[in-house]
């Protein structure tokens, strides 16, 4: 048991919140009308699965970095994280008799701090591909393929892959869809035409603000994102093209961690079965990227993998 | 010279001095040793990045920005320093206002605006005659680095300038005056020079502090150093590699600007009756008095 004062506080503020929707669930005398999935019901017994540490405390240490919306981002009240990550964290690690906590960083101390032992897991939309998997494992959660998010009527006319070839993609640093872009772009070239060119920004909104800006013609996200974008941004951004290149989004556990990514297969397998997993993925309106099962480290075995 | 009148001073024993030299050396070969052969520290993968053609794209880019921005931001600092000590009330608080707000506003701040002005003014020219042009065209993530980078640098140098020119002792311009200099000479003859030995040494660690800060062109796709190892490591999550491959480089740009600065330092203060160090072939003055 740690005995860092902002996690526990974390926790009692966790255990009081959802202990008021329980009472919330139980006045109302149904357990559909609460928003939050993990909370309807009381925990089973800790499963002896997870590492013994997590087991002892009683939580898990969620990293996340919260300006990737729908998949972690601040919600309205400007201090609480929601999204995909966090739902289905809950769920999982109710499923494992365990309490979710998360923990907002940046990219970079999401890795080290895994590996460091800092964080139990890193649920922040990350793609699972081959590169990656030489410094974490990978639980895959989400599959689906990338779309374009280009600015209303698409004036740069950025459908397809090959319709890259000479325009201004604005993409966020670290995602998928940098490669994506640098591989085609080197296909460009070979077909005799122009490059495609990559600006590469820290964060989303700073991607997608080049948009708007009429500085980029288009940006590449999986059609979760893209539809979450397009939706938000009132009429100013429109999602274009076929998915293509599916990857899987998934959660990153330090390599080697075998009890933990025991203890999240069998979490998922439960909250699949029992019907938490869809039900995350209809609220958040990606239930097209469902999969059947989970699996560990798939991320090179789908087209959209790079190495 | 009588042999016997010299004094065969001993330097006074300082055993505890030895000690703490010791245990220092020790602690610090332990902290390098620890570091260096630490299975964390991918050393391989350090060594395939640290000459990468990205990596070196990425230095030069700092480079360029840090050296430009140096200079524009030191004439303009200069201007500005001497706007505010001019005995015009206007450009004195013109000036102040210019180093209050481009002080004030976080150089991030700065750097996103400069870069998407265009969503402010989609053209910048003059209206009705042909020069006007796309501002997203004129704004490339490279000018507004050079904007927002010189704008805030000159901000900085202005008040370095200003406090070098404010210490020159009154007295000089006096006597200057008294014979028939007019202020510009005055400035450049008189007051510069001496200002200078007070202005180099925080100029030089503003110039430090430029280099690092252009890292933040990250966020608007400069593509400096620092970014350049972020862009690399969020791929393949090498994240400690990459960022010591940055700070190899960093450490020695720093190195060969501390160095300059020394000797930039050494050349303008040795007029200087109170330059910090003695000088190695001069005679300390206490073999002087034994003479």
């Amino acid at each position: 048991m740690t005995n860092q004062p902002p996690k526990r506080m974390y926790s009692i503020a966790a255990a009081l919140a959802s202990a008021a929707l329980l009472l919330g669930a139980a006045a109302c005398g149904s357990t559909d009308q609460t928003t939050d999935a993990s909370s309807t019901s009381t925990p089973g017994p800790v499963s002896t699965l997870l590492p013994e540490s997590v087991q002892k405390a009683g939580i898990l240490t969620i990293a996340t970095d919260a300006q990737l919306p729908p998949n972690n981002f601040v919600g309205p009240d400007g201090k609480t994280i929601i999204g995909v990550s966090v739902d289905m964290g809950n769920a999982v690690a109710k499923a494992l008799g365990v309490k979710a906590t998360f923990v907002n960083t940046k990219f970079a101390s999401l890795i080290t701090g895994l590996q460091a032992g800092r964080y139990d897991i890193a649920m922040s939309g990350i793609t699972d591909t081959a590169e990656r998997q030489k410094q974490v494992d990978f639980v895959d959660f989400i599959e689906s393929g990338q779309v374009f998010i280009v600015p209303k009527g698409n004036p740069g006319k950025v459908d397809s892959q090959d319709a890259m070839c000479g325009k201004n993609l604005s993409l966020v640093t670290g995602t998928i869809s940098v490669d994506l872009a640098e591989a085609q772009s080197a296909k460009c070239v070979q077909a005799g035409q122009e490059q495609v060119k990559i600006l590469k920004f820290p964060t989303v909104a700073d991607a997608l603000l080049q948009l708007t800006n009429g500085r980029a013609d288009a940006n590449i996200a999986n059609l979760g994102k893209a539809a979450y974008q397009s939706k938000e941004s009132g009429g100013k951004l429109e999602v274009a093209g076929k998915p293509f290149a599916t990857s899987y989004d998934a959660v990153a556990v330090k390599k080697g961690d075998k009890e933990m990514i025991a203890a999240l297969q069998y979490g998922f397998e439960q909250i699949i079965k029992d019907g938490t997993y869809q039900k995350v993925l209809e609220k958040w309106d990606v239930q097209d990227s469902a999969v059947d099962k989970v699996v560990v480290n798939g991320g090179d075995s789908l087209e959209g993998s790079t190495s | 010279m009588a042999a016997q009148n010299e004094i065969r001073a001993k330097p006074v024993p300082r055993p505890g001095l030895w000690a703490l030299t010791v245990v220092a050396v020790l602690v610090a070969a332990f902290l390098v040793w620890t570091f260096a052969s630490s299975p964390n520290v991918h050393w391989d993968v350090i060594a395939n990045y640290q000459f990468s053609d990205a990596i070196l794209q990425g230095l030069l880019v700092t480079l360029k920005l840090a050296v430009i921005c140096e200079i524009t931001g030191l004439l303009l600092g200069i201007g500005l320093a001497v706007m505010r000590l001019s005995s015009s009330r206007v450009l004195s608080w013109l000036s102040g206002i210019y180093v209050w707000v481009f002080r004030s506003v976080p150089l991030l701040v700065q750097l996103v605006l400069w870069f998407n002005l265009g969503l402010l003014f989609p053209h910048i020219g003059i209206p009705g005659t042909p020069f006007v042009v796309e501002t997203n065209d004129v704004i490339t993530g490279f000018v507004a680095a050079i904007l927002g980078l010189t704008l805030h640098e000159a901000a900085y140098n202005a008040e370095i300038v200003r406090g070098g020119i404010a210490a020159v002792d009154r007295g000089q311009v006096e006597a200057a005056q008294a014979l028939g200099m007019n202020r510009a000479l005055l400035l450049r003859r008189v007051v510069l020079p001496q200002a200078l030995r007070v202005i180099v040494p925080p100029a030089g660690n503003q110039f430090i502090s430029l280099l690092k800060n252009t890292s933040l062109v990250a966020f608007i796709a400069g593509g400096d150093l620092l970014s350049t190892a972020q862009n690399i490591y969020s791929g393949n999550f090498e994240i400690i590699a990459l960022l010591i491959v940055a700070s190899l480089w960093y450490l020695l740009l720093v190195s060969i600007t501390s160095f300059l600065q020394g000797r930039l330092e050494r050349h303008i203060g040795r007029s200087s009756a109170h330059s910090t160090k003695p000088r190695r072939d001069e005679p300390a003055p206490a073999a002087v008095a034994g003479a």
